[in-house]
């Protein structure tokens, strides 16, 4: 057989996509090029259109107040520094800003995947730490947490804050967010740990923006707050409608 | 000199080159415009891979987390239709090792009855039929037609340029450009973070 050109060697290796010994890069390159455009598919050729609201989660995400996605370098949050940190967890592995949108037919599992899938990515609320005496209130503000609004929410919904207040040796979480009426279900509001993958509910959306954290309940392993809107379908687990969510520190 | 007509990406070649500039200094809308070119192929890719559920969420953490790493991307390095799609695969990995997790408790495994969770192996191979759709999609029809015949025939380059008409430097040039091109989807798909 007559010694092949490169030419040849390519076109023989577009064609074989068993390794040979001699492969340059390249050559192993094209093997596997060969043997991707052999196995294509009518959705690879022609892929699915993604929905129209999905650039507009993308756009939040990335200019949203305090998500500060360009200063992170995607692990470690900026932002205020922690006054009072809480302890066992970095900042980075929360805040899964738009990553719970479940089927309420397999809620466990979406959680779950919402979890990995946003754990990498970084959008912290701008978390803002204060230890101070609350005179009005009585207690101490061990944290707090701005909420940002998520893609999921009623138009109209602007930021909240939240706050754990320890007041008599009981902690409480004050909430100021004041979402428009949902008309499908009514607000609830959640402590999540940063897998997304355990939480408590802390009761449905209260006027006076009091909640008592259960002495039981380590705010530290569930430091994102989450508010969902609920449908009234006496289902007691989370709807994976999440329409604010903030990271305690 | 060539003519610029004949290279095999022509006027689409240009434009994704000047978007892989773009993204790589963070230009004003240069996130938009790759949203705008490759969103598609990544959110196919996470429809296909963890399921259209969760293709949404992992499509904006795609997105995000590529734009928030792109002085990682060099265009030098590969393409940014490869190195998207490269990051897609780290995120629909993570994603899929959670499902997993679920999925190993006992109790909840009947919630998962019809999610057959894809293999690594199986994502990769998605990923690259993706990148390789994708760049076969971008090449000029008369370009696309002798690399198919590369691919797909057991023609010689002396018989595809028989059987395409065209001369046989044209055919080899086109298959060897085109072969480039692809190569750097590749590269941008093992070069990403």
């Amino acid at each position: 057989m007559p010694p092949r050109d490169s030419d040849e060697r390519e076109l023989d290796a577009a064609r074989d996509p068993l390794p040979r010994p001699d492969d340059t890069p390249d050559l192993s390159r094209v093997r596997r090029i060969g043997a991707a455009a052999r196995s294509l598919d009518a959705e690879d050729r022609d892929p699915a259109d993604p929905p129209p609201e999905l650039w507009a989660g993308i756009a939040d995400r990335v200019s949203s107040p305090g998500s500060d996605v360009d200063a992170t370098g995607g692990e470690e949050a900026a932002g205020a520094a922690p006054v009072v940190p809480l302890e066992g967890r970095r900042a980075s592995a929360a805040a899964p800003a738009a990553a719970l949108r479940p089927g309420r037919g397999r809620r466990a599992a979406w959680w779950a995947i919402g979890a990995a899938a946003a754990a990498v990515v970084l959008v912290v609320a701008g978390a803002v730490v204060a230890t101070r005496e609350d005179g009005d209130a009585g207690g101490s503000t061990v944290a707090s947490a701005e909420l940002e609004p998520l893609p999921d929410a009623l138009p109209g919904t602007g930021p909240g804050r939240a706050a754990v207040v320890v007041r008599d040796g009981a902690e409480e979480l004050t909430l100021d967010a004041t979402p428009p009426e949902a008309p499908d279900g009514f607000y609830e509001v959640w402590l999540i740990d940063t897998a997304v993958d355990g939480m408590v509910s802390l009761g449905p959306l209260r006027a006076d923006g009091r909640y008592a954290i259960p002495d039981r309940v380590d705010v530290r392993a569930f430091p994102v707050v989450d508010v969902s809107i609920e449908p009234p379908d006496g289902e007691p687990t989370h709807s994976g409608r999440s329409v604010l969510r903030g990271v305690l520190s | 000199v060539r003519d610029a007509t004949s290279d095999p990406g022509d006027a689409r070649a240009a434009a994704d080159a000047d978007l892989e500039l773009a993204f790589a200094k963070g230009g004003d809308d240069a996130l938009a415009a790759a949203y705008a070119r490759f969103g598609r192929v990544v959110y196919s890719f996470a429809r296909r891979t963890v399921g259209p559920e969760v293709a949404e969420e992992v499509t904006q953490d795609v997105f995000v987390a590529a734009w928030t790493a792109r002085d990682r991307y060099d265009p030098e390095r590969g393409s940014l239709a490869g190195w998207l799609i490269g990051v897609a695969r780290h995120k629909v990995t993570d994603a899929l090792r959670a499902q997993q997790r679920v999925a190993a408790r006992a109790e909840r495994a009947a919630a998962f009855a019809g999610v057959a969770p894809a293999a690594d192996a199986a994502v990769d191979q998605v990923a690259e039929r993706l990148v390789v759709a994708d760049g076969l999609a971008a090449l000029r029809p008369e370009v696309r037609e002798v690399v198919e015949l590369a691919f797909y025939s057991d023609l010689t380059h002396e018989q595809i340029a028989e059987r395409t008409g065209r001369p046989l430097g044209t055919v080899k040039s086109h298959i060897r450009r085109s072969l480039a091109t692809l190569r750097r989807h590749l590269e941008g798909l093992d070069a990403a973070p």
